[in-house]
């Protein structure tokens, strides 16, 4: 059972590629933080298994419940003022108990997180280095050292970059790409191009500007992927993978 | 000063938008700021990152690009009050770790660029939509953070006995979670941070004051695959603005669509279908609302040629669709 990310620049369709992925992976839950996969799914009017998505409130008291172990207790302090006010005055605490969460989860089934777009992601995933280093003891440095060692174990994560055939989604796609090898060396990665458009067969009447855009873009986007390898390309207006 | 805030979801031209206003302003001087933390602007317009202010001349337009950086804000902050090592480093993982801090830094930067600026035009690039509602909630909450929060505990702390047992029970909570020595560093970190509260609130007070008056204006950037559920977050983010207008990047309305069965014609007639459906909404949800096109170019190559073209373009008003 594995983490499964999906990330990618802003707009190269995260969302739609992890809906199309928890319908070839059939017995995978999926996660979010955009509130965002049940309207992708009607558009395809696909039925989506559980989707996860925690509030900060949620989080925030669960941690609670762990660590202190007295519930009434645990409720009663997540509720007040003080503590509301350091929870969103600590750094990366939210990252770090939603990673938490997430792997939990990904114990015992597969789990597809539609990912934030790339710098977040990143920043997401550093939450536990962050949180290790800015914390010199207590719960939250535990916890964040359990969260590192388990992106440090081979078969757990994966990661999908969606890129776009356009210069900066690519370029972007590298970036990430680069930056995981580099820091998480046991998460598979995958690179999805997604959006890959055809030239139609025939000469078509159109406008000069849908005339570049139906048998120009081809030819550019060939030319612009050409230095690239991707695991899967994905034709606009792919439904299936 | 004449204000236009730039909004959009990620992936829809919001970058490229916010510079064709920038190019096409008639007013005798320009800015454009961004908000946005991935600085895409400057990627566009070939210039270093490590760059934050800059004079720009695209053909034969000039203006202003400002990146909103928090590092930036925290040297200025720390010539007022010092802070020492410490509290410098907790300051950068805040800034790193945390969003909604970084966003409460970038809206007092923007505060105080406003209040420098001398340009007659300010067009500001914010980040996308999502990370856009930490913005408004950061800009609605600014005051209500640091008045209500730890930072006015640690001011008036040494001075009410009963905030000082507060003070100290949030301490002792803190330690269990974060050891002793992190607890005492946060506490210095909402000291300093306490000494700049009032700037804080003025910034605050000026930024809601602007945002929600009628002499500004807020653009959307749609386009036409732009999910109703999005509609429903510009409506909740809009709901304070008084000047709100819309502008569809990658429309096909006027373009004239071949019958026939490949992948191309297919995506162009699903994206027109989209798009009429889109704007009986928008005409539906915010009726006052100003709604304009661009029409779908070719682009993705991000050169200047590119970037001068799609700048140069004309955006058209629409009619609202005859049948509905």
């Amino acid at each position: 059972m594995a983490l499964y990310f999906v990330t990618g620049k802003g707009g190269v369709g995260k969302t739609r590629y992890s809906v199309l992925l928890s319908q070839k992976m059939k017995k995978a839950e999926l996660a979010e933080l955009s509130q965002a996969l049940q309207s992708e799914a009607e558009k395809f009017k696909l039925s989506l298994s559980t989707i996860h998505s925690f509030s900060k409130e949620t989080l925030g008291e669960t941690f609670l419940k762990k660590s202190l172990r007295i519930p009434f207790l645990s409720h009663w302090i997540s509720q007040s003022k003080i503590f509301q006010t350091l929870f969103q005055l600590a750094p990366n605490l939210y990252e770090l108990l939603l990673l938490r969460q997430w792997i939990q989860i990904a114990e015992n089934k597969d789990l597809i997180v539609d990912a934030p777009s790339s710098g977040h992601f990143i920043a997401l995933l550093e939450a536990a280095k962050a949180a290790k280093e800015m914390f010199d003891g207590g719960s939250l440095h535990k916890l964040a050292d359990e969260i590192l060692k388990y992106f440090q174990k081979a078969n757990t994560t994966s990661v999908f970059i969606v890129s776009l055939p356009e210069t900066s989604a690519l370029e972007e796609s590298t970036a990430i790409e680069e930056n995981l090898r580099k820091n998480y060396p046991k998460m598979r990665i995958q690179k999805i191009l997604n959006r890959k458009h055809i030239a139609p067969p025939k000469e078509l009447e159109l406008s000069k500007n849908m005339q570049q855009l139906a048998y120009d873009r081809p030819k550019l986007e060939d030319e612009r992927i050409f230095s690239y390898t991707f695991d899967q390309i994905l034709e606009e207006g792919a439904v299936t993978l | 000063m004449k204000i236009q805030f730039i909004w959009g979801p990620g992936g829809v031209g919001k970058s490229h938008l916010s510079i064709l206003q920038a190019y096409q302003s008639t007013y005798a001087s320009t800015a454009l700021f961004t908000l946005d933390p991935s600085r895409r602007l400057f990627d566009l317009l070939q210039i270093s990152r490590e760059k934050t202010r800059v004079d720009v001349k695209l053909k034969n337009k000039k203006f202003f690009l400002c990146g909103l950086e928090a590092t930036q804000l925290f040297e200025e902050l720390s010539q007022k009050s010092i802070a020492n090592a410490k509290v410098r480093i907790f300051y950068e993982q805040m800034v790193k770790g945390l969003q909604e801090f970084r966003e409460y830094l970038s809206l007092i930067q923007l505060s105080d660029e406003i209040n420098k600026s001398t340009y007659e035009r300010l067009v500001i690039d914010t980040p996308p939509l999502q990370e856009a509602f930490g913005l408004q909630r950061a800009m609605n909450n600014l005051q209500s953070f640091f008045s209500q929060s730890l930072i006015q505990f640690a001011l008036k702390g040494q001075q009410a006995k009963i905030l000082h047992s507060t003070m100290k029970h949030a301490f002792e909570l803190s330690r269990v979670f974060i050891g002793k020595k992190s607890a005492e560093r946060v506490f210095e970190f909402l000291e300093w941070l306490g000494t700049h509260a009032d700037r804080f609130q003025k910034a605050a007070d000026q930024l809601t004051k602007l945002s929600y008056s009628e002499e500004t204006e807020h653009l959307f950037v749609l386009s036409p695959e732009t999910a109703f559920v999005r509609l429903e977050d510009i409506q909740k983010l809009s709901k304070p603005f008084k000047n709100i207008s819309f502008v569809i990047n990658r429309s096909v309305f006027d373009e004239k669509i071949p019958d026939e069965n490949d992948s191309f014609c297919n995506e162009m007639r699903e994206f027109k279908n989209l798009e009429s459906k889109l704007i009986q909404d928008l005409k539906r949800l915010f009726p006052k609302s100003e709604i304009s096109r661009l029409p779908y170019q070719l682009m993705g190559d991000d050169t200047e040629e590119e970037l001068i073209r799609f700048s140069e373009s004309r955006m058209t008003k629409v009619d609202v669709p005859k049948s509905t």
